[in-house]
């Protein structure tokens, strides 16, 4: 049985990688400009969906407005004319006419709601 | 007869959910919410791995060689045991530290798109919300208007029956009420399939009814500025730039 050790230091220094450095380093610029292009994207992309979504605010306002002035003018059309056809002055296809008339606004309004109410969300998710 | 009663009223029973409880579930709920969380815990982690290269490398193995009597000569050993222990330090490497660096930048930018996809989320979810209530109030229209038709269809029998108007506004009575029946089914339809996606996208395992109504609310003045500074998804390519620039500091070692 022989008992014994070694003991060494071994020191390398690599001379040539077959340009393996080289390539990563270009892809990693490549990757640099690349990031480049998408934050212009983003910011570009980003404006655009602000300026739109406060366009569809204000314009979804105006129409909200006008919407319940038209719901309060067809409110009151219809309880004329229920009352009219309840004492035979109007006929039924009046009728109809107005309660298609106000039913649908009335679904427009709450369309707009809801429109104006996700803008509003869209503004907000945009601006955190 | 009570479990019969305690079936039916889970069936029919539904939790009713505010936005902000919505907003909350969906939050903690989200498959991509789950899975930007386990990749912040990743980068966490990677700045573990990255520490490594300052920290001494130990490695330990061990051989053993038998050599036949034909082989061994001399005083050459025929059992031979070998035990090699290596310790590697780098003394200096200023790549392991730009790869410290880049990889807590990664972990900002983890941070970044959790934050991201928080804020997606909720709009997400907030527009499947009001959609669900904007349903709901269609749905509601259309009650109201099915219940004037029905009271139209009796007074007009009543009229018909005592001669007072033709046949045809009967008819034409009947069609409209029929109609509005369906234009009900259909929007019944709409809202409960509306609301299987709501809950698919909360993850919700009880059924759930959205609570409120859509009003108006003022909006609150925002700038340029604000949104340029508070965005998140701006943020993201920002930081998605420092990390690349980082990645070429690094790899320029």
């Amino acid at each position: 049985m022989v008992e014994g050790y070694t003991f060494g230091a071994r020191l390398s220094y690599r001379i040539f990688d077959g340009f393996a450095r080289e390539a990563s380093l270009s892809q990693a610029r490549i990757e640099v400009l690349k990031q480049v292009e998408n934050l212009r994207e983003t910011e570009n992309r980003i404006r655009v969906e602000f300026f739109k979504t406060l366009e569809d605010i204000r314009s979804l306002q105006v129409q909200i407005r006008a919407l319940e002035l038209s719901l309060e003018s067809a409110r009151e059309t219809l309880r004329l004319s229920t009352e009219r056809y309840r004492f035979g002055v109007a006929t039924q296809l009046e009728v109809l006419e107005v309660v298609s008339s106000y039913n649908q606004i009335l679904q427009n309004h709450y369309l707009t709601l809801f429109q104006y109410n996700t803008a509003l969300a869209k503004l907000e998710r945009l601006t955190r | 007869m009570r479990l019969l009663l305690l079936i039916l009223f889970n069936s029919f029973w539904a939790m009713a959910l505010t936005l902000e409880q919505a907003v909350e579930t969906a939050m903690k709920n989200h498959t991509s919410i789950r899975l930007s969380t386990l990749e912040l815990q990743k980068a966490e982690e990677g700045i573990r791995r990255a520490r490594a290269g300052i920290l001494p490398q130990v490695s330990l193995s061990y051989s053993y060689t038998r050599l036949s009597e034909e082989l061994a000569f001399g005083s050459t050993p025929r059992n031979r045991h070998s035990y090699n222990l290596e310790l590697e330090q780098a003394v200096f490497n200023r790549a392991v530290f730009e790869g410290i660096k880049l990889a807590r930048e990664q972990r900002e930018l983890q941070e970044l798109l959790r934050q991201d996809t928080l804020r997606e989320v909720e709009f997400q979810t907030k527009v499947l919300f009001y959609a669900l209530l904007y349903r709901k109030e269609v749905i509601k229209l259309l009650e109201e208007n099915l219940k004037y038709w029905e009271e139209n269809l009796k007074q007009t029998e009543g009229r018909f029956q005592a001669g007072m108007v033709p046949k045809v506004e009967l008819i034409r009575v009947r069609a409209q009420l029929e109609s509005v029946k369906a234009q009900l089914e259909g929007a019944r339809a709409d809202y409960h399939k509306a609301l299987e996606d709501f809950r698919a996208f909360l993850r919700l395992e009880e059924k759930a009814e959205p609570q409120g109504s859509l009003t108006y609310i003022p909006p609150t003045s925002v700038d340029m500025k604000t949104l340029l500074e508070n965005n998140s998804t701006l943020k993201v390519a920002k930081k998605n730039l420092e990390v690349a620039r980082r990645a070429l500091g690094v790899q320029e070692f």
